[in-house]
């Protein structure tokens, strides 16, 4: 899953990126609104953490310009502007939630979490999908026999790509994209290897994949 | 009495009346005097001409020529009449027929007016002049009718008095309609400020007399100013909050670093002083965001904007899946400022969808006074907490934290714009119920 995060205050970029990355997502960050309305255009993202009071072009016209010309990304507004009628404002420009600052983190990574599963079309909770159960506060995954098994940080992004977008073909660029921020080397081979790992774990037949287009996530076949 | 429309059309009434009765009366008695005056002089000239006419022979016997006297003296009850009194006897004019005038003496050249009763009635005036002819003393009072000259006068003072009469009715009926007209400016600019006051209009309109334009320009000018320092103090009170949110957030995310962990009295008095901070601002900085009981800036409109709140209180508490009743009564427009409104929407529908189970109602009537019920089948709260949050004079910042925050602060609110709150047990869902009235 990959995020980005527009905020303009460089200590707090760097500690929610890190919080963030902790937590299994791939993050790229923006300081001003004129480049993160451009980075919104890309259609990378999974989600977008959205800071209202921003040079150059503020958040809400940030957020009004992407819906204006049908960008669906899920945007959590992250401000410290916590008035009633700002939070109506932001939902009318088209925020799919709202926090104030100050806020704990395990909040905003709850508020994340269920914000990913709500647009995906997953209930609330652990993400349940083809027998499998991913705890994504302890990156461990449950199997239909009660088998828990630790996964590493690249298997987990993976894993959980996988699970939200479940019978998809995922091609080995989009699950570069969406697990690699702009930072990282990107090689698509590596890609290959992690799923090798992942079936190892989990069983061959849980990733099907198909020559020239990607990968299929199946689930545990009854 | 302080109005000046009142106070004008009375003193022009007065002034009106006086000067016209003045009038009236003053013209009556000039034009009296004038007919009489004529009478008089006819009266005199007839006198001389009686006195020529009297001849004294040698035994002193006074006798009339006859020829020389009008006739009129001789037909009777005529309404001209004479009568000579000279060394005591005394003669009348055929007129008087078997009547007498009582006269006085006057002495040789004194003139005397007199009125009197006459033969048939008749109002008379008597002009009686003392001569001297021939060694002898005379009186010869002359008299005359004057029920004819009363007549005239008196229908001539009919006319007058109607004609005044319509004139000064007309006088002022015509004041009356000026001052009215006059005044109508600053009736509008009364009603405008109520108009003001109760947030329908923005700013009084500058079509007015010379004489008011300074003073509605004087508080055009001023909503101006108040409305520019509460939006500049908003946007500074913003700003201060956003530059001290932030570094609280990152203090708050330092105190989690994993570098602390092996202190963790450090940590936890750290956690525990940036929580105060936060609490502390975001009251503080809330409290001193409501205008307050002033000139509503931008009006709150229940009908369209609840449900843009319960929209997105039902995108923040989603996953509890709450549904919201919404039932309005009477004008949409509430006349209190929107973000105050907001403010206190918004703390009381997430305090209810915190706590709410699954239902809650909300019901507004705004049709004199603005009355706001919310309902939740959630817990509720004990009676003793209710008198707590609720406790007069109380300042928000001794409150504790928790349900009580988001009540006192709505609370607070309703103080301000001098309104009532009312916690109780809901009995239609069970939960807590507030009961608002502005």
């Amino acid at each position: 899953m990959r995020i980005l995060l527009v905020e303009d205050d460089k200590d707090l970029q760097l500690l929610l990126k890190q919080d963030l990355e902790k937590s299994g997502f791939a993050v790229d960050i923006s300081s001003d609104g004129i480049e993160a309305e451009y980075l919104g255009f890309e259609g990378i993202y999974d989600l977008a953490i959205l800071d209202l009071g921003l040079p150059q072009r503020n958040g809400i016209e940030v957020l009004k310009s992407w819906r204006s010309k049908g960008i669906a990304l899920p945007v959590l507004i992250l401000t410290a502007r916590d008035a009633w009628y700002e939070k109506v404002d932001g939902f009318k420009a088209g925020a799919d939630d709202y926090l104030a600052k100050p806020f704990h983190i395990e909040e905003l990574l709850m508020r994340i979490r269920a914000l990913l599963h709500r647009v995906n079309n997953h209930s609330a909770g652990l993400l349940q999908v083809g027998g499998f159960s991913l705890d994504e506060d302890k990156q461990t995954v449950t199997t239909k026999e009660n088998i828990t098994l630790e996964l590493t940080g690249v298997e987990f992004k993976l894993l959980r790509f996988f699970l939200i977008h479940p019978e998809k073909i995922l091609s080995k660029s989009t699950l570069t994209e969406h697990i690699y921020d702009d930072c990282s080397d990107k090689d698509s081979n590596v890609i290959e290897v992690y799923i090798r790992h992942l079936r190892r774990k989990l069983g061959n037949s849980i990733i099907e994949t198909r020559r020239g287009q990607g990968y299929i996530f199946k689930g545990e076949q009854v | 009495m302080s109005s000046i429309q009142i106070r004008l059309s009375l003193g022009l009434f007065v002034s009106l009346v006086f000067s016209f009765s003045y009038l009236w009366q003053t013209t009556n008695e000039s034009m009296l005097s004038l007919s009489e005056n004529y009478v008089v002089d006819h009266l005199k000239h007839d006198a001389e001409s009686i006195l020529t006419a009297i001849k004294i022979d040698s035994t002193n016997n006074i006798t009339l020529n006859s020829k020389q006297i009008e006739p009129v003296y001789s037909r009777p009850y005529s309404g001209q009449y004479f009568q000579i009194i000279a060394n005591n006897s005394i003669i009348r004019s055929r007129s008087l027929w078997d009547q007498q005038l009582l006269i006085p003496e006057v002495g040789a050249g004194e003139q005397k007016r007199i009125y009197l009763q006459g033969p048939d009635k008749q109002p008379l005036i008597v002009i009686v002049h003392g001569f001297y002819k021939q060694g002898l003393n005379y009186t010869i009072a002359v008299a005359e009718d004057l029920s004819p000259t009363l007549d005239s006068q008196q229908a001539f003072q009919y006319r007058y008095s109607y004609t005044v009469g319509i004139l000064l009715f007309l006088l002022i009926a015509c004041q009356f309609v000026l001052l009215r007209l006059n005044f109508q400016p600053f009736k509008n600019i009364q009603k405008q400020i109520t108009q003001l006051r109760q947030g329908e209009l923005e700013h009084l309109d500058t079509k007015v007399p010379e004489e008011a334009k300074d003073l509605v320009k004087e508080i055009n000018h001023l909503l101006t100013v108040i409305e520019n320092r509460l939006q500049r103090s908003r946007n500074a009170l913003g700003d201060l909050a956003h530059s001290l949110k932030i570094p609280l957030t990152v203090i708050q995310h330092i105190t989690e670093n994993e570098a602390l962990k092996s202190k963790p009295e450090i940590c936890q008095s750290l956690q525990k002083q940036t929580n105060n901070m936060q609490g502390i601002m975001q009251r503080v900085l809330k409290q001193a965001r409501f205008s307050g009981d002033g000139i509503a800036i931008s009006k709150f409109n229940a009908r369209k904007e609840v449900p843009d709140l319960i929209n997105v209180l039902q995108s923040i508490y989603q996953d509890k899946g709450i549904s919201i009743q919404f039932t309005m009564n009477g004008q949409d427009t509430v006349v209190i400022d929107r973000e105050d409104m907001m403010e206190l929407m918004g703390n009381l529908l997430d305090n209810a969808c915190k706590w709410a189970k699954s239902s809650i109602g909300i019901s507004i009537n705004n049709i004199q006074d603005l009355h706001i019920l919310i309902e939740d089948d959630g817990p509720g709260i004990s009676e003793q907490i209710m008198a707590q949050l609720l406790e007069r004079g109380k300042r928000l910042d001794e409150m504790k934290e928790g349900h009580g925050l988001g009540l006192s602060i709505v609370n607070y609110m309703v103080q301000q714009h001098g309104g009532e709150l009312k916690l109780s047990r809901s009995s239609r869902l069970g939960g807590l119920s507030v009961e608002i009235k502005i």
